[in-house]
């Protein structure tokens, strides 16, 4: 296994991101053209011979670098959106397939799954979820983000609430999440343009979620969860994250640690199903499905339904598709939440 | 290839660092250790803030002797530590790194106590219009930024009971009764030790928090914010508590330790932003976090309790930044990652945790020193501030140098004879030549509306022939006298004896006598000799007198700043006379090292 890093993004200046905002709009749809999704054409395909799986290449995401680390091929690793920017500009990539998130890629199925999770200390999740009804949601999230813990039930000390989430323009968790909360807001996860434009109150919410969210959760080469327990849960409250990274990390910290994290399922439950969707111009990358999904399961990731090793005893099950909205419409909202920033 | 012998000098960090550096906060203290020779490995020069240098040579040692350092191809790394304060790295990375004697090598790798001088040095290159070369780095350990104060102070307010923020802090050191107004008219006004944010970490830190308390922000504090008037108002009226700044909290914690021996600590200052580290090791009798050989340590008969102030606080973050700089080549930075992953794993990070910091792996669990027995709390702290943007730091410390406390000073020169022997022999410059060139260049880190005065002295000088000194300027607003300053200081020459004892007597009841409370009152003293006059050798008469006019409740306090200069400078007391005054000894004995210990002094205004 060989695995690479392309020179790390530095400084992407406002006008960049604005750029490539609008670039990506136009992606999704690039995107399905010079992914090869699903099986039933293989016509662009470069050869019609299955090559084995280490005779294979692969540009995986970069929340996915554990996994891709126990596939026996070449791993470039990349963040999504970037990988992404590079097919809707037509680059010819030189790899045979992108092991990544579904929304990106639609058709492809899925080869694991795992549940958009939130992970709080214990006695902020005790507080919110009162707050909430008994059900925290991402609708009540952006409703809070912001304000001072004291104003829903929580302890002065803990100064605001500060919900933390991946960047959306480059983790291809970031953009899941954006969606979830949207779709949460707007209940249902198909939605469009017109529907927020449509509703009043989504631009206040909308905001108010975007700049209750510490700008440290989106530094540059940074996981918030990571640095969440770095930070022995001082930097953020409710940090958004995915059952397999939570479960697989928290079995590894201290137990003083592991037991003041609570994990939350928000309602209604959305998933990060990985893809190993085929690149236009590679080889067949079918032979590596199988090692894929031992490796996502190792991870625990969800390949048969059932939930990992480690996850609360409350865990859902899957809902049958992954409740987020299609990828130009996440790219879209990619770009309302990057206005915002500006 | 295994490399079993590594021969750092530790011993010379530690005692070097004893005057006016080591632990405790990232000081501006730098210390070059003989670097020891890495053989056929290739060497990964670090440069590592002074707090952690003992902890980072240790594992340096322990990395190079293991198969770890190991690069493939025959190849082996060699990491080499040196000291160098964040502020004044972040100044030479600035700059390109100058490679010299007191440099040192251009680093690989650079730890500064926060990752917020990373982004300093970023922005101050982006303004020169050159390219970043600090990349944002995961922290290795860290140590949030608390308020120490001692534990009946800590009761008078509360706390824990009840949250203290940096807003009540800062309230408090504004009001005119002081302690009188919770019931303790006996410690006197409040008195807050602070050191200078372009030198210190801890400084840096809390002077961000102040800003964001002035603007009752936890996050997004904006240059708008740090130019409204009454936050530059708001921040004015903090800095008028201060006692005086300084490059290190060390200095603080030294002479609190030593008052608190008298029994007068309550009264010296009542509350210092220091890093948690600090504080556990004040407790554990050792304020300056280095134990000499021989030295055994005793616990404080007051404790200090670190106050996590209810806004929320800041990390000293420790980044391990591999530098994108053009010295930097692509073997070196794969052999950094390899150390970077070694002072990671929970082995190393045992190591850190017994220094005090907390591990920044979290599988090693918060455990001992970090506990209420040494004043902190391992559930703290419950959130955080968010360190500004770049532009917003930077801004900040130029406000700050517009907003601190300002200062009446009497430069107290010593012109004796001796200072006319070879300072440098490889240049044949003078004591003097050199000191006076440090004299002029750190006249730059005063204000125009500091007060500074300069007062020559050796024995047989001036109007009468029994004078012992000479007041040459007096104490005006350096801005309008700033040329004859310069003209003055370079018109120098060697004369006689050193008095010591009375021009130090003197000075100091001369700025006493018009004493100003809105300033920090001081003589910085240079001298290079031992007190060579027959009719004053009273020295303990001089530190009892010193002494009894610096403590108490109502005391008016003047600080002599004192620097041993040269190889035959009387440290010892030079630094009782400093330590009298709740002040700190600066050592200079290697002349040639003048202009950065000088640049150090003047830090405290």
């Amino acid at each position: 296994m060989i695995i690479t890093e392309p020179p790390r993004r530095r400084f992407m200046g406002p006008l960049l991101a604005l750029i490539a905002a609008i670039v990506m709009v136009g992606a999704s749809f690039a995107i399905r053209q010079l992914v090869i999704e699903g099986d039933d054409d293989d016509s662009s395909s470069s050869t019609t011979d299955t090559p084995s799986s280490d005779e294979l290449s692969i540009v995986c995401a970069v929340e996915l670098a554990d996994v891709c680390a126990r596939l026996d091929v070449g791993i470039t690793l990349e963040p999504a959106g970037t990988t992404a920017a590079k097919i809707a500009a037509g680059d010819e990539l030189g790899y045979d397939a992108w092991v990544t998130f579904a929304p990106m890629t639609s058709t492809v199925e899925p080869e694991g799954r795992t549940p958009l999770i939130l992970a709080a200390r214990t006695d902020r999740a005790e507080v919110l979820t009162a707050h909430c009804g008994g059900t925290v949601t991402w609708t009540c999230i952006g409703e809070v983000a912001g304000e001072p813990w004291s104003a829903i039930g929580g302890e002065e000390t803990w100064g605001d609430v500060k919900p933390a989430h991946a960047d959306p323009v480059s983790s291809g968790v970031g953009r899941l999440v954006l969606g979830q909360a949207v779709a949460s807001f707007l209940a249902t996860e198909d939605f469009s343009l017109i529907d927020w434009q449509s509703n009043d109150a989504f631009p206040g919410w909308f905001q108010q979620l975007k700049q209750g969210v510490p700008a440290s959760a989106f530094a540059v080469n940074a996981d918030p969860f990571d640095a969440w327990l770095r930070q022995r849960l001082a930097g953020f409250d409710i940090v958004a994250t995915t059952e397999a990274q939570a479960v697989t990390e928290l079995a590894t910290v201290a137990p003083d640690l592991r037991d003041r994290v609570a994990l939350i399922y928000p309602a209604p439950v959305a998933t990060a199903d990985v893809v190993l969707a085929p690149l236009a111009g590679g080889d067949d990358p079918s032979a590596l499905a199988d090692d894929l999904r031992d490796a996502l399961e190792a991870q625990n990731y969800r390949v048969d339904d059932a939930p990992p090793e480690g996850a609360p005893a409350d865990a859902p099950e899957l809902p049958p598709t992954d409740g987020l909205p299609p990828a130009g419409v996440l790219e879209a909202l990619i770009q309302l939440w990057e206005g915002i920033r500006a | 290839m295994k490399r079993a012998t590594w021969l750092i000098a530790v011993a010379i960090v530690l005692s070097a660092s004893a005057c006016s550096g080591g632990g405790g906060d990232d000081s501006a203290e730098s210390v070059s250790p003989e670097l020891s020779d890495p053989g056929d490995c290739i060497p990964i020069d670090m440069a590592v803030s002074s707090e952690k240098i003992a902890l980072l040579t240790t594992l340096a040692e322990e990395f190079n002797a293991s198969d770890e350092a190991q690069l493939g191809g025959g190849d082996c790394a060699f990491v080499r530590v040196q000291s160098k304060a964040s502020g004044g790295a972040t100044t030479l990375l600035t700059d390109g790194w100058p490679e010299n004697d007191a440099n040192g090598p251009r680093p690989v790798v650079w730890s500064p106590a926060s990752s917020a001088w990373g982004q300093i040095l970023n922005q101050r290159l982006d303004d020169k219009g050159e390219e970043p070369i600090a990349p944002e780095s995961e922290p290795f350990m860290l140590t949030p930024l608390v308020i120490a104060m001692p534990e009946p102070m800590a009761d008078a307010l509360g706390y824990p009971e009840t949250p203290v923020g940096y807003a009540d802090i800062l309230r408090l050191a504004q009001e005119p009764g002081g302690w009188g107004a919770l019931g303790h008219p006996e410690w006197g006004p409040f008195r807050l030790g602070k050191t200078n944010p372009n030198f210190s970490t801890s400084a840096l830190s809390s002077t961000i928090a102040q800003y964001y308390a002035a603007t009752d922000k936890t996050e997004g504090l904006s240059l708008e914010d740090v130019d409204r008037a009454d936050v530059r108002e708001f921040a004015k009226g903090v800095e008028s508590a201060v006692v005086h700044y300084g490059d290190i909290t060390m200095t603080f914690l030294n002479n609190w330790f030593r008052n608190d021996a008298r029994g007068t600590s309550l009264t010296y200052v009542s509350a210092v932003a220091v890093e948690e580290k600090s504080v556990i090791d004040y407790n554990k009798g050792n304020p300056d976090g280095i134990l000499s050989p021989g030295e055994v340590p005793r616990e404080p008969r007051v404790p200090l309790v670190a106050i996590y102030p209810t806004e929320g606080t800041l990390y000293s973050d420790n980044p391990f930044i591999v530098l994108d700089a053009s010295w930097v080549t692509e073997q070196e930075k794969e052999a950094a990652r390899k150390f970077e992953t070694f002072i990671k794993e929970p082995g190393a990070q045992e190591r850190v945790l017994e220094f005090g910091f907390r591990p920044g792996n979290p599988e090693v669990a918060i455990g001992e020193p970090i506990s209420a027995q040494w004043g902190v709390d391992p559930e703290q702290p419950q959130t955080l501030l968010e360190v500004p943007e770049p532009q917003v730091l930077t801004g900040l410390l130029d406000r700050w140098q517009e907003d601190r406390k300002r200062a009446q000073v009497m430069l107290l020169l010593d012109v004796s004879g001796s200072m006319g022997d070879p300072g440098n022999p490889d240049t044949g410059e003078t004591k003097l030549d050199l000191a006076k060139v440090a004299v002029i260049d750190a006249l730059d880190e005063f204000a125009t509306d500091d007060d500074v005065g300069l007062r020559v002295f050796t024995t047989n000088m001036g109007e009468s022939a029994l004078d012992d000194w000479q007041d040459l300027l007096p104490i005006e607003p350096l801005g309008g006298q700033r040329e004859e300053m310069v003209r003055t200081v370079g018109n120098l020459v060697p004369l006689n004896g050193t008095p010591l004892y009375t021009a130090t007597g003197d000075a100091y009841e001369a700025v006493l006598e018009q004493f100003d409370p809105t300033r920090i009152n001081a003589v910085v003293l240079l001298s290079d000799g031992r007190n060579e006059d027959d009719r004053n050798s009273d020295l303990e008469g001089l530190i009892n007198n010193l002494r009894e006019q610096a403590e108490g409740e109502n005391a008016q306090p003047v600080r002599v700043f004192a620097i041993a200069y040269g190889d035959d400078a009387d440290l010892e007391t030079l630094r009782r006379i400093a330590e009298a005054t709740n002040a700190q000894v600066y050592d200079a004995s290697d002349a040639t090292t003048i202009s950065r210990v000088f640049t150090a002094v003047v830090s405290n205004f």
